[in-house]
């Protein structure tokens, strides 16, 4: 049972394609009510976690515990108006937030969320590529940041572009090996390790356990892939004004924002879901998407302590840090995983 | 089989005719306040436009259109002098995504495959990793060199 037999269950006044039509609309309604709420909640939750750890209060005045704070500042940033400068390349630079923010919506959607109460699977998305599929959705998200830079016509958010560029592909080598790794491992137990739901399922020892290493080059590159403080090279604010963003303002720069903190929640639940055994758990046909609510939580605070304690670092060393660390370390751990894989058993 | 891919059709169709809508409703982000000079304009439609907009006073500066460039005034050209090591980076990473794309098909049958592709890959694997063994001994990896 699925949630969306169950909304077809609920509208089957409608005739069989209507309730099914129904259905589909209303799931996909929800996914999306449910991504707003989290893209809100993350970003409240970093802004009280600052506070916290900086030893101040945060938000506390709109709403209870400053929870209405958020909203505020999404009608401020509706209403302020946003600049459109006159050298841009006009198509591009409209369309550019909006790439970030597909990206990450598609993202989210591919995501198996496991079980929850009487509803049953919440996932919406089912595919038996899935694991390449949210891959690429990730990588729709860097190319919006680059037409953004590149479209805006301004030498600091130029700069900005080219230097996300070199992050996001000094990082995606040791990411894809280490989810080859994981493909491996899976390769014992599942035919299709490729969909992101068996992966999850043959979990019954998170894969975390026996690929540590991968868990750690995997979250680095999540990390980096996120773009936030250590790896923030594409927006250094205190070096190019705001990187590639510089010139945007209003809604479209809110957008960007969203699409970053989005992209660190997205981000911990592929983490969890790859590593940490996504929404297994005791009583998981109940309580799964729970879990995984969690598990994602944890690793979510743990980037933003990440992000609140590291300054960032220079390019080279960046550059340096992708290729001659990571990238052995995940040959590394590929042959380990390997041998475990043909030796063990596992 | 394709029915499982319905609803992230649905989530692009979605998400694209709402950012239009949101773009084309809110005069924040579809309309600025830069305007050239018009001069007092008495038609009913500029009227009515100035009541039910609560906009701030129209800007006819031209420099509020300008690039940001911390205010200086912008100068130059863009994208005349990019540093030529993102371009060794990039090609880095061509030639190990190529690889990786290769390693996938293997992957998913790695357990019934056994031991000899394991080790056949290992060396395909060799061979991207001595291009960027030789990147690093010219010091692309430095930076600037």
């Amino acid at each position: 049972m699925n949630i969306l037999l169950r909304l077809a269950l609920f509208f089957a006044g409608a005739g069989h394609y209507g309730s099914y039509f129904l259905a589909y609309i209303f799931e996909t309604i929800f996914f999306m009510i449910f991504v707003a709420v989290v893209l809100i909640f993350t970003i409240y939750l970093f802004r009280k976690y600052m506070a916290r750890l900086q030893l101040r209060y945060g938000p506390n005045r709109v709403g209870k515990f400053g929870s209405l704070q958020l909203i505020a500042d999404a009608l401020k940033l509706m209403g302020k108006e946003s600049i459109l400068p006159s050298g841009r390349d006009d198509f591009a630079f409209r369309v550019a937030p909006l790439i970030v923010f597909i990206g990450l919506f598609v993202g989210f959607a591919i995501i198996p969320y496991g079980s929850f109460y009487w509803i049953g699977s919440l996932t919406i998305t089912h595919s038996n590529v899935s694991l390449l599929l949210i891959f690429g959705a990730l990588a729709i998200m860097p190319i919006g940041e680059i037409v953004a830079g590149a479209s805006s016509k301004n030498k600091y958010a130029v700069l900005g572009a080219l230097r996300g560029v070199a992050k996001d592909i000094s990082f995606e080598i040791p990411m894809m090996l280490s989810v080859i790794a994981l493909v491996m491992m899976a390769s014992a137990r599942t035919a299709n390790g490729l969909n992101l739901e068996d992966l999850t399922s043959v979990q019954f020892i998170p894969y975390g356990i026996p690929e540590v290493i991968g868990l750690f080059v995997f979250f680095i590159a999540m990390i980096a892939r996120a773009a936030y403080s250590p790896f923030d090279l594409g927006e250094s604010d205190s070096e190019l004004v705001s990187g590639y963003s510089t010139e945007y303002s209003g809604m479209r720069f809110g957008m960007f924002y969203m699409g970053l903190f989005g992209s660190i929640f997205l981000g911990s639940m592929l983490v969890s879901v790859l590593y940490l055994g996504g929404y297994n758990g005791p009583f998981s046909s109940y309580a799964g998407f729970i879990y995984l609510l969690i598990k994602t939580l944890i690793l979510v605070l743990v980037a933003f302590l990440v992000w609140l304690s590291i300054p960032r670092i220079r390019i080279d060393r960046f550059v340096n840090m992708g290729w001659k660390y990571l990238l052995p370390i995940a040959v590394i751990n590929l042959i380990i995983s390997g041998v475990l894989t043909l030796g063990l058993g596992i | 089989m394709l029915d499982g891919y319905i609803p992230l059709l649905i989530v692009l169709v979605l998400l694209i005719a709402g950012m239009i809508g949101l773009f084309s409703v809110l005069p924040s982000l579809s309309e600025g306040r830069y305007k050239k000079s018009k001069g007092v304009s008495l038609k009913v439609d500029d009227i009515v436009s100035s009541m039910v907009r609560e906009k701030g006073p129209e800007v006819k500066d031209g420099a509020y259109l300008e690039t940001y460039e911390s205010g200086e005034v912008a100068r130059g050209e863009i994208g005349k002098f990019v540093t030529v090591q993102y371009f060794v980076i990039i090609l880095l990473f061509v030639v190990f995504d190529i690889d990786i794309v290769l390693l996938f098909p293997w992957a998913m049958d790695f357990k019934a495959l056994g031991i000899l592709p394991f080790i056949e890959t290992l060396v395909f694997l060799a061979m991207p990793l001595f291009i960027v063994l030789y990147a690093f001994k010219e010091g692309y990896m430095r930076w600037m060199k």
